[in-house]
């Protein structure tokens, strides 16, 4: 769990007067342009609680929005607002955010903890304060066992979670994640995936970006899309999921007897063709994804036949950008 | 518009949306934050962030290798100045001969000084002591032919009758033209010259000579011999028995300083080897021909007042106004060869402190250091793009800026300041003079440490707020603005102090704390410049690093005071413009 601040030091966010009326993060019509290249072009959204992933591929603004909400770029135009204040004018807001850049960049001579309680301390925490806090932190993303080794001998996945820990350290109401599963394995994948779970249901809001629609879809519901720097859509994953999976789907697998295995899939009643793209591969078509998902399993396995991959072409989001894209035409 | 298409929960935004909070949230919107809160959240706890940054960049740069290369660099050569420094103070100060009278440059045996006692020259090896001198008397007018008289006669010319001619005093003087036995001139001799020395009987029956000759009768010259000369006076200071040589060493550090800046007199000094008490009226009276005493070769033209000041062989100390000493004009041959080890050792050790203090902390590691590691203390975190991890925390950048900067400080200052107190101590100890531990040095040691820190402070703080201004460039600019850094404090040394073009340096401003802490350790400093730069050839170290304070003349307190300040509003400045810069950089 994220330390309480009240059990473990005495700092507290008191001074604060609370104004329950603004959502943490509000841009209103913001703008970011480098010379002549569009960051993001008029975007305006207000983010409450709860977890929400930003989509978008390479370059469609995701980090652009997330250095101008924390402050690191002005907006060449428009407000951006942080719990009602300008990040930019007034750093203030930072008491309350967590955030965590792309950039992979660490403190290498740093040991985790004291990264994390270094960090601490920047925001009024004592030493000791930090350092609890710091061993808190660091235990909630399963770092307590490399704590104090040095960064620089840490894993990808590691040095991932070290970051997040550091972003956590102030048990702040907003979390900004860039990227946080990039380059990561498959387990640190999931351990990132849970803290992110797990601190959403703590009823704080976070921020995370991926270009990876799966990623997102195992992390939150809550979903905006950016395209070229420009908001695409934004709302509830399942309902985009729905819309797509009433569109035809494509799966793809690998095997050494795709014609066998296509002879068997024809009888599934969600099934409306096959095409062979590859000597050894089979490509099945449908409408209703998860119903096919669910027989193939044992279909395959029934049939003694070996496939060695199950891709789903469809199901990423560039088909997601280009049926949205369709749609707003 | 936002425009709700296929399914409740998505909202597909057109390209003028109105702000739209996100569909399906749950949470309430969390609580904002006042907007004029910055004095509660940032600036709160400062004493906790301010340490938590400042050791931070202290652990940061001990990681750093350059740090240690730099250091080690710095400690080194403050070693391998001191080894020399260490070398030239136990084995002591060479004397040296500044009037230079033991030099022989006739190499007859006799050294200068020998030779000034007893009126020889040093040019001429016929001269020396006991050789006895021709004082001359009179001149041949250009329109007289001839001369009669019984006198000592010098000249090339001829004698036309005589009634005696009489033997030199001694043979010991090598002038002397020979009597008796005269030859018969040769035809050269007789058309043209003769050798020093010679004799010869002419065609005329006359007597040719060149040289000194005794003669009672008439001398004179031939019009159309236009080389030919005469003089008469008296021979004197001759010797019957060879005059000993002494030794060349007799001559080095015999006449020292005896000045004494406190008691305030404008008429100092003595003359220790009495070559300038003389009295110099008595060469010329012959009564000293049977008794020799100090008297001068013509070819030394001699004022026993030649700072005129009514008083002869003095030395006269100029004050001005203020009481401050502006000059010291010595007479002629008066303190002029002082001991090395009194006063070039003191001279030297002063010198010594001020060069390292200038040279060594101001200039090189003063400039080096924070150009080295304070230009990159924002640049490079920007580069590196670490930036975030520090200001994406409720702290104003304004102070982030000042933090990093103190936590170089943290690292440099107290090495500079321990270097300077380990050079100090060491010098205190080994330094010239009577006592164990030269106590007074510590004030100058203490305040080049803190001038050092001071400085370090400055050029930290320019460096990094150019590294700021210019993420690509500023190292550069900082390289340049070193370069010229040191070349304002070679030209601040070099003039005094007096440029205004060195104004605008750092370095002058720091010099002139230096300068002002020496005159406050060392109130005599304007003694040893003054005499280093002008009486005294060979201290010249003290007279090239130590200038009069020039902003508060007569006050070094004051002059101190007025540097610490102009350097302190200078660093101020640079804050703000880091700060300023820094508050609008974006950190991509």
């Amino acid at each position: 769990m994220i330390p309480d601040p009240e059990q473990v030091g005495e700092h507290t966010p008191t001074s604060i007067q609370v104004d329950n009326s603004v959502p943490a993060v509000m841009l209103d019509h913001v703008s970011k342009w480098y010379g002549q290249v569009i960051g993001l072009n008029d975007v305006s959204l207000a983010i409450g609680g709860g977890v929400t992933g930003i989509l978008g591929p390479n370059g469609a603004g995701k980090s652009t929005l997330f250095k101008i909400l924390v402050g690191r770029l002005k907006p060449s135009q428009g407000t951006v607002r942080l719990f009602g204040i300008d990040p930019w004018r007034n750093p203030a807001p930072y008491s309350r955010v967590g955030y965590v850049s792309e950039g992979e960049k660490l403190y290498d001579w740093m040991t985790g903890h004291d990264f994390v309680s270094t960090l601490a301390r920047l925001y009024g925490f004592t030493r000791d304060e930090a350092s609890a806090r710091a061993d808190h932190v660091l235990e909630f993303v399963n770092l307590s066992d490399v704590a104090h080794k040095q960064i620089g001998k840490y894993s990808k996945g590691m040095r991932q979670r070290v970051k997040i820990a550091h972003a956590l350290v102030n048990d702040p109401d907003l979390i900004i994640l860039d990227e946080p599963l990039q380059g990561c394995d498959p387990v640190a994948r999931t351990t990132i995936m849970n803290v992110i779970r797990e601190i959403g249901g703590m009823g704080k809001t976070v921020i995370v970006s991926s270009h990876i629609l799966s990623e997102i879809e195992r992390i939150t519901e809550q979903i905006v899309i950016l395209h070229n720097g420009r908001l695409l859509a934004l709302g509830n994953l399942h309902a985009i999921r729905g819309m797509l999976d009433k569109h035809p789907h494509r799966i793809l697998l690998t095997t050494d007897t795709p014609r066998e295995l296509a002879a068997r899939t024809l009888v599934v009643e969600e099934v409306h063709g096959v095409r062979f793209p590859h000597p050894h591969q089979l490509e099945i078509q449908t409408n209703d994804l998860d119903a096919v998902h669910s027989v193939l399993p044992t279909l395959i396995t029934s049939s003694g036949l070996r496939v060695s991959s199950i891709q789903n072409p469809d199901d990423n989001l560039e088909s997601l950008l280009a049926y949205l894209m369709e749609g707003r035409a | 518009m936002t425009e709700k298409t296929r399914d409740q929960d998505l909202t597909l935004v057109s390209d003028q949306q109105p702000i739209s909070p996100l569909q399906g949230t749950s949470n309430p919107p969390v609580s904002a934050l006042p907007d004029r809160i910055i004095l509660n959240s940032v600036w709160s706890g400062l004493d906790r962030k301010a340490g938590a940054i400042i050791e931070f960049t202290a652990r940061q740069l001990r990681v750093r290798a350059s740090t240690w290369v730099i250091g080690g660099v710095g400690f080194l050569l403050m070693v391998l100045l001191l080894a020399t420094y260490a070398e030239a103070m136990v084995e002591g100060i060479e004397p040296v001969d500044d009037d230079g009278d033991s030099e022989d440059w006739d190499e007859d045996g006799y050294p200068l000084g020998q030779e000034r006692k007893w009126g020889t020259s040093d040019w001429n090896s016929a001269e020396f002591p006991g050789s006895g001198v021709f004082v001359s008397d009179e001149w041949l007018n250009w329109n007289e032919a001839n001369h009669t008289g019984n006198h000592t006669y010098r000249g090339n010319a001829i004698i036309e009758s005589y009634t005696w001619i009489g033997n030199p005093p001694n043979t010991l003087n090598k002038g002397w033209a020979q009597v008796g036995n005269f030859t018969d001139c040769t035809d050269y001799e007789e058309e043209y010259d003769l050798q020093i020395g010679r004799s010869c009987l002419t065609s005329q029956g006359t007597i040719r000579f060149n040289g000194l000759i005794q003669v009672n009768g008439t001398v004179g010259v031939e019009s159309e011999k236009w080389y030919q000369y005469l003089e008469w006076g008296d021979f004197v200071g001759a010797s019957e028995t060879p005059i000993p040589q002494d030794p060349r060493s007799m001559y080095i550090d015999e006449d020292g300083f005896d000045i004494d800046v406190s008691s305030g007199n404008t008429s100092q000094g003595f003359d220790d080897d009495g070559d300038c008490l003389r009295d110099w009226d008595i060469i010329a009276d012959s009564s000293f021909t049977s008794n020799p005493q100090f008297f001068w070769d013509d070819s030394f033209s001699f004022n026993s007042d030649s700072n005129r000041n009514g008083i002869s062989c003095d030395v006269e100390l100029v004050y001005d106004d203020q009481g401050n000493l502006v000059s010291i004009e010595a007479d002629q041959l008066v303190d002029e060869d002082p001991s090395e080890d009194e006063f070039v050792l003191e001279s030297l050790h002063r010198g010594f402190v001020l060069a390292v203090g200038k040279v060594a902390f101001l200039f090189l590691l003063g400039i080096f250091i924070p150009l080295f590691l304070a230009t990159g203390l924002i640049r490079d975190e920007m580069a590196s793009g670490t930036m975030y991890y520090l200001v994406g925390k409720p702290i104003h950048r304004a102070e982030f800026f000042v933090y990093r900067i103190l936590g170089f400080m943290s690292i440099a200052a107290p090495y500079m300041i321990i270097l300077a107190i380990l050079v100090g101590l060491v010098t205190s100890f080994i330094g010239p003079g009577d006592s164990i531990f030269r106590f007074e040095d510590l004030t100058v040691w203490l305040i080049i440490g803190i001038t050092s820190a001071l400085v370090l402070l400055a050029y930290s703080t320019t460096f990094s707020a150019l590294g700021v201004i210019s993420k690509k460039f500023g190292i550069y600019i900082a390289m340049v603005m070193g370069v010229w850094e040191f070349i304002m404090a070679f030209f601040s040394l070099l003039s005094s102090g007096q440029s205004i073009v060195a104004w605008l340096s750092i370095s002058h401003w720091g010099l002139e704390m230096v300068n002002s802490a020496a005159l406050i350790a060392w109130p005599d400093s304007g003694y040893y410049d003054i005499i280093g730069s002008g009486l005294f050839n060979s201290s010249v170290v003290f007279s090239i690093f130590w200038n009069e304070p020039v902003m508060v003349p007569g006050s070094p307190i004051a002059s101190l005071l007025v540097s610490s300040f102009v350097l302190l509003l200078y660093i101020g400045i640079w804050i703000l413009i880091g700060q300023s810069f820094l508050g609008r950089r974006e950190i991509d």
